[in-house]
């Protein structure tokens, strides 16, 4: 299932961007778990509130993170909010914030579950 | 450019900065991440730790310039998207700031709009760009890159701020008077390329210049000083010869001294006024000029009169010429002149030559009690502390008016002591002998102490104190000249031994504040 959400590939890159050591990238992993949810929520936060600025800001530090560990289509999803954010169009964000969250909560599931021996 | 021949090399070494090391990648910079993504920062912060950098972090752009004001960082790694302050508004600071518009910052867009973005960014002052999706190698590749050219800058503004010092000090020669150490090139020295051998040259050529001119304003001084030393001396010797003259007119010695100091007075007053205008007294100078007025006009020639009816005259001037000994102990006592062997030995044998003309005319050959050639001593030592007196002088106040002030206020302390032991005498209005011994001893005691100031200001006290052996010497041709006596061969002998002395003892040498100023010919 992990394989669907998470590129490995992607950890990989981080991994050697930072050196290569598999206890640095499992700190970073788990500031991730715990960022994410947060950075999903003040997504949903600033739908309903329609603060685009919030919205923006947030969908685009979600966005990168997201890429950095390999959830792919929770920062494609992230990317495209980001984007109608700028234009200033924006249709039904809140349903857009809450597939942020599912996809957010799915991805992160698939990270715990990718093994080490994937990666290294 | 490790890569360049060897030519081409030397080349960029003789233009500017020393390129030959600028790809050094091995050195460990400093950079400040700046990200409001804690997780984006930490990311960067290990990558930067893992190609051997220190790494600081900053969360927001107002974080960032805070501690960039802080610290110098050689690259910044700047996020764009963060909230209040955003990566164009940290670069626009940069680029207005003086102190750090140097700093390379490379921008991480991770924007959809990547071109326009970088655009923005290279055009606001970045020197390069992280794409949204980057591999470590092409992060390595720019920090490396941005990180050369910070070091290759570095050189060269640090060559162009030595440039401007050696010019600098080319300024202050130029300018004027200057000392070495003001020139303040050690720095521009210690270069290893051509522009610090320039400084190297430049800077010996300047201590050279200087040493030169230094042992030059010695070597004038001296010969100004023994000058000032024998006209002075030879000025003062007359002293004795003109009070034995009034002594045998039955002239009161202290009366005599009260109206040669008055006249003294008045013609250093007038001469001082002539040459600056009414002296600008001080209250503050008042205690200094009366203690001078009491060693010098009241005490020094109440105990001469004193001394004279106990002890030989040449056995006192034999004990006045330890003057230059007295001086010579308490400016060493008192750090005014560092004591060293050459002065002391110039100082003995000055000493030696005028004990060996008084001994030859006979000194000590009568019957002085030993209680009065002890007393004898008081006499150099108050001359010692007169001289040394000159030394702290106002020098608001020109030699002239400072003698006429300190002559003026004896003559206010002397007057009642003189009326009560009825040693008054009046000069008849006409032009008499006593008279004319009066004011040409007021006038020569006036001119030789004002003479003496400025022999102290030029040579310092131990110099200006071997007048004791000049105006010894003076005494002896003024008394043969004046009064018929015989000047004994072993006299010429003598002065010779004292300008010998002279030449020993050297003037005090000049001290940091000696400058000197070289001609410029631009032509």
């Amino acid at each position: 299932m992990s394989d669907d959400v998470i590129d490995r590939s992607a950890l990989r890159r981080l991994l050697k961007l930072i050196g290569g050591d598999p206890e640095d990238l499992g700190d970073l992993l788990r500031d991730y778990q715990d960022q994410a949810p947060e950075l999903a929520s003040r997504i949903g936060a600033a739908a309903r509130s329609n603060d685009l600025e919030a919205l923006r800001i947030a969908a685009h530090t979600l966005k990168s993170n997201a890429r950095d560990f390999g959830a792919m289509r929770l920062s494609a999803i992230c990317e495209e909010l980001e984007q109608e954010c700028r234009s200033g169009a924006i249709a039904d964000p809140v349903s857009k914030a809450d597939a942020i969250a599912s996809e957010e909560a799915a991805a992160r599931q698939a990270l715990g579950n990718v093994a080490a021996e994937d990666i290294l | 450019m490790t890569d360049s021949p060897p030519a081409k090399e030397n080349a960029e070494q003789a233009a500017g900065p020393d390129a030959s090391t600028w790809s050094d990648k091995a050195e460990r910079a400093s950079i400040l991440v700046v990200d409001d993504s804690p997780l984006s920062a930490a990311k960067l912060a290990m990558a930067m730790r893992a190609l051997g950098h220190a790494t600081e972090t900053a969360a927001n752009g107002a974080d960032a310039l805070r501690r960039l004001r802080e610290r110098p960082f050689d690259l910044v790694l700047l996020d764009i998207v963060m909230p209040e302050m955003d990566g164009y508004a940290v670069l626009e600071a940069l680029k207005a700031d003086e102190t750090l518009h140097e700093i390379p910052v490379i921008v991480i867009s991770s924007l959809d709009d990547e071109t326009e973005s970088v655009v923005r960014a290279i055009k606001l002052g970045a020197v390069d760009f992280l794409p949204k999706s980057f591999e470590p190698e092409i992060l390595k590749a720019r920090v490396d890159s941005s990180l050369t050219r910070k070091r290759f800058r570095d050189r060269e503004l640090e060559y162009f701020r030595d440039v401007e010092q050696l010019t600098r000090a080319a300024h202050v020669i130029e300018a004027g008077a200057f000392r070495p150490a003001e020139l303040e090139i050690d720095d521009v020295a210690a270069r290893r390329d051509p522009l610090g051998r320039l400084a190297i040259v430049f800077r010996s050529l300047a201590r050279e210049i200087y040493e030169r001119e230094k042992q030059h304003d010695r070597t004038t001084r001296t010969l100004r000083g023994t000058i000032l030393v024998l006209v002075a001396g030879g000025i003062f010797g007359i002293a004795p010869a003109l009070g034995r003259m009034a002594a045998g007119l039955g002239a009161e010695p202290l009366g005599l001294v009260l109206w040669a100091n008055a006249v003294s007075a008045v013609v250093c007053l007038a001469i001082g006024i002539a040459r600056d205008g009414w002296p600008r007294l001080r209250l503050a100078h008042l205690p200094f000029f009366l203690l001078w007025a009491v060693i010098l006009g009241c005490l020094y020639q109440f105990l001469t009169v004193m001394i004279a009816k106990h002890v030989e005259a040449s056995m006192i001037a034999l004990i006045g010429s330890s003057r230059g000994f007295m001086v010579f102990g308490l400016a060493a006592l008192i750090a005014l002149e560092p004591p060293n062997l050459r002065r002391l030995a110039g100082l003995g044998l000055g000493f030696a030559a005028i004990a060996a003309v008084l001994l030859f005319r006979g000194a000590g050959g009568d019957e002085s009690s030993l209680f009065w050639l002890v007393a004898a001593l008081a006499l150099p030592f108050l001359l010692a502390v007169h001289t040394l007196l000159m030394t702290w002088r106002p020098r608001d106040l020109n030699a002239f008016a400072t003698v006429g002030l300190v002559m003026a206020l004896s003559v206010l302390l002397l007057a009642p002591v003189a009326s009560a032991s009825n040693a008054l005498i009046w000069p008849v209005p006409a032009f008499d002998r006593l008279g004319l011994i009066i004011l040409v001893l007021g006038v020569a005691s006036g001119v030789a102490i004002a003479m003496a100031l400025d022999l102290v200001a030029t040579t310092g006290a131990v110099f200006a104190s071997q007048m004791a052996y000049s105006q010894t010497l003076a005494g002896i041709a003024w008394g043969m000249l004046l009064l018929g006596e015989q000047l004994p061969p072993v006299a010429w002998g003598a002065f010779a031994l004292v300008v010998l002395g002279f030449w020993l003892v050297q003037p005090k040498q000049a001290g940091d504040e000696f400058s000197v100023t070289v001609p410029i010919n631009r032509s």
